[in-house]
């Protein structure tokens, strides 16, 4: 019985301590979220222009994928200055401009032809950071 | 003591012993189908002609507690209390599926947490 | 007829909750078809273990948790217990914040105050609503998931690359970074297929609407068919996640992006069928986890337990479930994102996932237990095959979390 609690108990906290070791200390797994991130503010432009999404909808979710986006930022601009990080120099810019754009489309919801401009810019970032993430993947 | 005397003691030990297997850990229902706890230890006495005879059922976390390792038992004690039932084994109506008792729960003092409770939960519309 | 009819759609409607959607999808977006065997792989071992429990129930006229004292003893079923109220708590709490971030997309209020009505909801619908209501009123609703299989059946065009990819397999890969994530993601997907508290919560279920071993066949009938559709969704999922959101870059850890998905095939209707589904899919699972952490702990001591009776009669199983949202609860409220919740439970239930379904294994297969009702030699060879496997997960869960940065990449 308390051998098996101390198992199940110790699996537990490995489990915790293996969870929260920090993803963020390696860049590569930082590009790819911000990847995505990019993306997936990037369908929401598109739906937002084509008016697919509700006003609402778009909104709450750029304002749910702001604060997402900001934290990467703040790791990006970690790895700047502690590894010198070639790609997180590249990186850094784009996270800034990704977040403004994201704010914006969310600012500018009820207009759906506002998304356009916003839908295109996001591309390019997307159409950037989607080489960056890959060629800073290890093997 | 002869060989056979000494055989059939054993023997009653034996059967004391699975009925304490079959009894220990088994739900427990009162006179109305109710769930009033499970067997959390069996009180035995020791009967010279007969060997171990079980006497009693033991319910609640005072019974229970005692089958932890002390430091998780000391814990248990200070989350649920060390209350203990005492149900004579006489109050065994039989022993099938679960443990079925002649008399209520609340006329032996099972279950007097859930009873204690019920009265607040039942003050809550649909309660 | 309705009843089985009703039973199965139940079944399915309430497979998915938010890591299966969360794992699922990004299995897709990472890996294409290459997890769709997974899928596979763990609804037959959820189908194996969720039969057992049901007969089990329908046999013996008590659910699981007060034969596993019995047959594996007080000490080994505590363990059991507490480990699986752990593991209900941590996925109530992710489903809790997946609720908030639902129902944020429509009311732009801040995220904790959704907690809290989140709380208050689900609280009232487990007080106020009838076991087979509860049962029905999310089952049902979680079925508007389908809309993800009408949008995977529409994106993949080959359907014979979709069930070769059924054969396990691994896929060409680029380095050995993405061989362990690969490996991470069989193992989480596993997992969250074969989440314990489904099987539970089945069975006390089984035993709330009082069947008889009668009801032995129907049980096979309802797990079998309700499953596999239910796996279907999760299927589904994956394969939206890999021809939607793979060519897209997304790898989406927000309900709301997933949504998407419906909203590009169907517009704004797609869009709103997409969340529905996903909210009552969030709530089911919130309440199953819930009522099946107290439905074991009231089970283990012995307590009366049961939403047929009224809460009064069975006041410390009440307290259990309200304590168990309460405290789910909690946790969410320290602004834990719910899906790091969700990973964090999915990969700590495989790791005690054979400590969680042994008694049952056990206890179904025990003739003085289950008479002529035990397992038969197809149900031993499965359980024991599975046992087999969930064990080697068990073993793998925490080196590849490690290796993968938690599961990051």
């Amino acid at each position: 019985m308390a051998v098996g609690l101390s198992i199940v108990g110790a699996l537990g906290f490995a489990t915790f301590v293996a969870a929260t070791g920090n993803p963020r200390s390696t860049l590569y797994i930082t590009l790819g979220e911000l990847r995505s991130r990019a993306a997936e503010s990037l369908e929401i432009a598109r739906g937002s222009a084509a008016s697919r999404l509700t006003p609402n909808f778009v909104r709450a979710q750029t304002a749910q994928l702001a604060p997402r986006i900001a934290s990467l930022r703040d790791a990006l601009a970690d790895a700047e200055t502690h590894d010198g990080g070639a790609d997180a120099r590249t990186a850094r810019p784009l996270s800034e401009r990704l977040l403004a754009l994201t704010q914006q489309l969310g600012e500018r919801a009820e207009t759906p032809s506002a998304a356009t401009p916003i839908e295109r810019e996001l591309s390019a970032i997307v159409e950037r950071l989607v080489p960056l993430a890959r060629s800073a993947r290890p093997g | 003591m002869s060989a056979a005397r000494a055989r059939s003691r054993s023997a009653d030990i034996d059967r004391s012993i699975h009925l304490v297997r079959d009894v220990v850990d088994h739900e427990i229902v009162d006179a109305h189908q109710l769930p009033c706890g499970s067997v959390d230890d069996v009180e035995l006495e020791l009967d010279p002609p007969h060997g171990l005879r079980p006497v009693a059922l033991l319910i609640g976390p005072g019974a229970w507690q005692r089958r932890l390792p002390s430091w998780l038992a000391a814990f248990a004690r200070w989350l649920a209390g060390s209350a203990e039932t005492r149900v004579p084994w006489s109050e065994i109506a039989y022993v099938g599926e679960r443990v079925a008792l002649r008399r209520t729960a609340e006329e032996l003092g099972l279950g007097s947490i859930d009873r204690r409770l019920g009265r607040w939960i039942a003050r809550i519309p649909g309660g | 007829m309705l009843e089985l009819f009703l039973g199965v759609l139940t079944a399915m409607g309430g497979f998915v909750e938010i890591g299966e959607l969360t794992f699922a999808i990004n299995a897709g977006s990472k890996f294409g078809y290459g997890l769709l065997w997974v899928a596979g792989v763990g609804t037959i071992g959820i189908i194996v273990y969720g039969e057992m429990a049901g007969r089990v129930a329908a046999v013996r006229g008590q659910p699981v948790f007060n034969l596993i004292r019995e047959r594996v003893g007080f000490d080994a079923g505590l363990v059991t217990l507490m480990a699986a109220v752990a593991v209900n708590v941590l996925t109530c709490a992710a489903e809790i914040g997946a609720i908030a971030l639902v129902w944020q997309l429509f009311v732009d209020w801040p995220y904790r105050a959704w907690v809290a009505v989140a709380f208050v909801f689900l609280v009232l619908a487990v007080w106020v609503l009838p076991f087979q209501w509860i049962e029905r009123v999310f089952g049902l609703g979680g079925l508007l998931l389908v809309v993800f299989l009408v949008i995977a059946v529409m994106e993949a065009p080959d359907l014979g690359e979709v069930g070769a990819a059924f054969m396990p397999h691994v896929p060409a890969l680029e380095s050995t970074q993405e061989y362990l994530l690969y490996a991470y993601y069989t193992v989480a997907l596993l997992s969250s297929i074969m989440l314990p508290y489904e099987v539970y919560f089945y069975s006390s279920g089984a035993v709330e609407d009082r069947w008889k071993p009668t009801d032995v066949r129907r049980n096979r009938l309802i797990v079998v068919l309700g499953f596999v559709l239910g796996s279907l969704l999760c299927v589904a999922l994956i394969i939206v996640g890999s021809q939607f959101f793979g060519p897209r870059h997304v790898e989406p850890q927000l309900p709301g992006v997933v949504a998407t998905s419906a909203a590009a095939h169907f517009g704004v209707a797609g869009l709103l069928i997409a969340i529905g589904g996903m909210f009552f899919a969030f709530a089911g699972a919130a309440i199953e986890t819930a009522l099946s952490a107290a439905y074991g702990i009231a089970q283990f001591f012995g307590w009366p337990w049961g939403r047929f009776r009224p809460p009064r009669e069975a006041s410390r199983f009440t307290i259990a479930w309200l304590a168990v949202f309460a405290l789910a609860t909690a946790v969410i409220l320290t602004g834990v994102d719910p899906v790091s919740v969700v990973e964090y439970s999915i990969v700590f239930s495989v790791v005690i996932l054979p400590l969680t379904y042994l008694p049952l294994l056990l206890v179904a297969g025990d003739r003085r237990v289950m008479g002529e009702y035990a397992n038969g030699p197809i149900a031993r060879a499965l359980g024991w095959l599975y046992m087999g496997i969930v064990t080697v997960a068990a073993l793998a869960a925490i080196p590849l979390l490690i290796l993968t940065h938690g599961g990051q990449g």
